[in-house]
């Protein structure tokens, strides 16, 4: 026995020869951490065990048995964070190259169907130069049946996708069939295919960060979701949002400490101007309704005419969607109605209750807008809501006009409870274009054109504008006093927490895509 | 590193809050325009130095139409 078990420690340390030193500096000395550390930093301490580490290569090809690594490059496991169980993968870049091989592939499979299987968090650690090429189509299928795996899991478990090295060709699906993707400036880089291709194909010159770095899919894709300038930072956001989540669509998200503080804020009650044309950033709004520094935003530097991120309620973690009045007026234009879709369904799948803070005048007017689709990204917005059987609330703080109004504020469409501040104005448009098109013949026929129209206008806001209105029609259930939005809110949503909705059975909606 | 700051959207440039050579912190209003009927504050992203304003008040500007450079 004594000799099997040294046997066994010799081929538990395979892969901390000699060269060891030498892998892990490389890896250092381009600013990344190594596959081990990754997984050490992003976890609980001492909870990672380790599956299938002598899993390796079976090809023999271009002299591959020679070059065999036991673990083929990735590492896999599970381990817990904040005390719950979560399934990964890190790739270790130090070892050919991170690259994915058949059994490198059948790794990362085996560790996907056990977080299905015991609906737990997948996170994957990527840093990997793509497909072994030596491995050919045996690579490729590998790819496929990741892919599959991924799509197969959406909605029932949470995957994160972090990238911290390459991921390019095909690799970079993973990420994308991802709930949420995490990348670190000057070390990840993310494309369908490179500086060297493009430069053969297209003539076109691009460096790797200015063509696939953490801020041009942070700021300009929108396929991040979250960039940061260390890996450090990485970890611990992952860390802090998986608290806020289920481990699966069978559970409910975690509660906090319960607060029974309902006490009013009066800031509040000034920060949403009454003047229609002076903006104001929302953050001011979100970061005193929520519970303190709870608001975790997602897609921040994306899309910024709207705002988006997790945030916890009197302890109840929520979905948060508000207009941002301080960017672009808070129009609603095609990244923006991605960014919320994406963010409603994932809200969705994780019985995360949204929050909707409306302030914005409509959708984005002009013929690119028109010429890239905005009806059918647009109706991702209304389809998602609708889809949506989480308790959703909307609180009407000013504009809420036409298409908007309909798609992030209509009762009957999609939403369980319509809270309005006493300066909310809903309408069809605002009061000059409306009165523009009521009264055009009565206007041109006036001695004074400007006057009357004034005096219309006025007629008009008097009657229509402000929240009373639609109060009357039952389209607004509660206008409520700024300085209480939070307990407002709060009861607002606890009056619907525990509603169930039951739908016809069918395969699945047919989004908008 | 210089930072181009650009439009947006479609807007009219209403006020111009500093001016080349000005030392500014990130976040600082630069300028005033106005889209959609909303006076929007541009701000700068980062610290420094105002190199260029590249618009003037009463501008009408074209969706990613240079307004300043800071570097």
């Amino acid at each position: 026995m004594e000799k099997l078990l040294k046997e066994l420690e010799k081929r538990k340390k395979i892969n901390q020869g000699q060269d060891a030193q030498k892998r892990i500096d490389a890896q250092h000395k381009k600013g990344k951490m190594t596959a081990w550390e990754r997984i050490d930093a992003l976890l609980d301490k001492g909870s990672f065990s380790e599956i299938n580490p002598f899993m390796t290569s079976r090809v023999t090809d271009f002299g591959m048995d020679k070059k065999r690594v036991s673990g083929d490059a990735v590492i896999t496991g599970f381990g817990t964070i904040n005390g719950r169980k979560v399934y990964l993968f890190s790739q270790d870049f130090s070892l050919l190259g991170g690259s994915l091989g058949e059994m490198h592939a059948e790794k990362i499979v085996r560790i996907q169907d056990m977080a299905i299987a015991n609906q737990c968090p997948l996170i994957q650690l990527n840093d990997s130069g793509g497909a072994r090429i030596q491995e050919g189509i045996l690579s490729l299928n590998g790819y496929g049946k990741i892919f599959r795996r991924n799509a197969l899991g959406s909605g029932l478990i949470p995957q994160l996708s972090l990238i911290l090295g390459p991921s390019a060709g095909g690799a970079v699906y993973a990420s994308g069939l991802s709930d949420l993707v995490f990348m670190v400036r000057g070390v990840s880089r993310m494309y369908i295919t490179g500086p060297d291709v493009i430069k053969k194909v297209a003539g076109e010159e691009i460096g790797h960060e200015e063509l696939g770095g953490a801020d041009v899919h942070a700021q300009q894709s929108g396929v991040a979701h979250f960039a940061f300038d260390t890996e450090k930072e990485c970890f611990e956001t992952v860390r802090k949002l998986l608290a806020y989540l289920p481990q699966s669509t069978l559970e409910y998200p975690p509660l906090t400490a319960e607060i029974h503080d309902f006490s009013e804020d009066e800031t509040l009650n000034s920060i949403v101007p009454l003047d229609p044309e002076e903006a104001y950033d929302v953050h001011e709004i979100v970061e005193r309704v929520f519970d303190a520094e709870s608001f975790l935003e997602i897609h921040e530097e994306y899309a910024m005419n709207v705002v988006v991120g997790l945030a916890r309620l009197y302890g109840q973690p929520v979905g948060v969607v508000a207009n941002q009045p301080e960017f672009m007026a808070g129009v609603l234009d095609i990244n923006a109605s991605d960014k919320i879709a994406r963010f409603v369904r994932f809200c969705d799948c994780f019985n995360l209750p949204i929050i909707n803070l409306i302030d914005t005048p409509g959708y984005l007017p002009g013929s690119t807008q028109e010429f890239d689709g905005i009806i059918r990204h647009g109706a991702k917005i209304l389809y998602a809501y609708s889809e949506a059987t989480v308790p959703k609330i909307v609180l009407i703080m000013r504009k809420a006009y036409g298409g908007a109004y309909i798609a992030l504020c209509s009762r009957d469409m999609a939403y369980d409870r319509v809270l309005a501040y006493p300066c909310a104005d809903i309408a069809v448009m605002g009061a000059d274009g409306a009165v523009g098109i009521i009264f055009r013949k009565d206007i041109a026929s006036a001695d004074n054109p400007e006057e009357r129209r004034e005096e219309l206008k006025r007629q008009y806001m008097e009657k229509f504008a402000g929240p009373y209105l639609s109060a009357s029609y039952g389209l607004v259930d509660q206008v409520i006093a700024p300085s209480q939005t939070r307990s407002q809110l709060h009861f607002a949503l606890d009056s619907v927490l525990e509603k169930s909705e039951i739908r016809p059975d069918k395969k699945h909606g047919n989004i908008p895509l | 590193m210089a930072k181009e700051i650009k439009a947006k959207m479609l807007s009219k440039i209403l006020e111009v809050k500093v001016q080349p050579g000005d030392a500014v912190k990130a976040k600082d209003v630069l300028l005033v325009l106005e889209s959609m009927k909303m006076k929007i504050p541009v701000r700068t992203p980062i610290e420094g130095v105002v190199k260029s304003i590249d618009v003037k008040a009463g501008d009408t500007v074209d969706r990613n139409s240079l307004l300043a450079v800071v570097e």
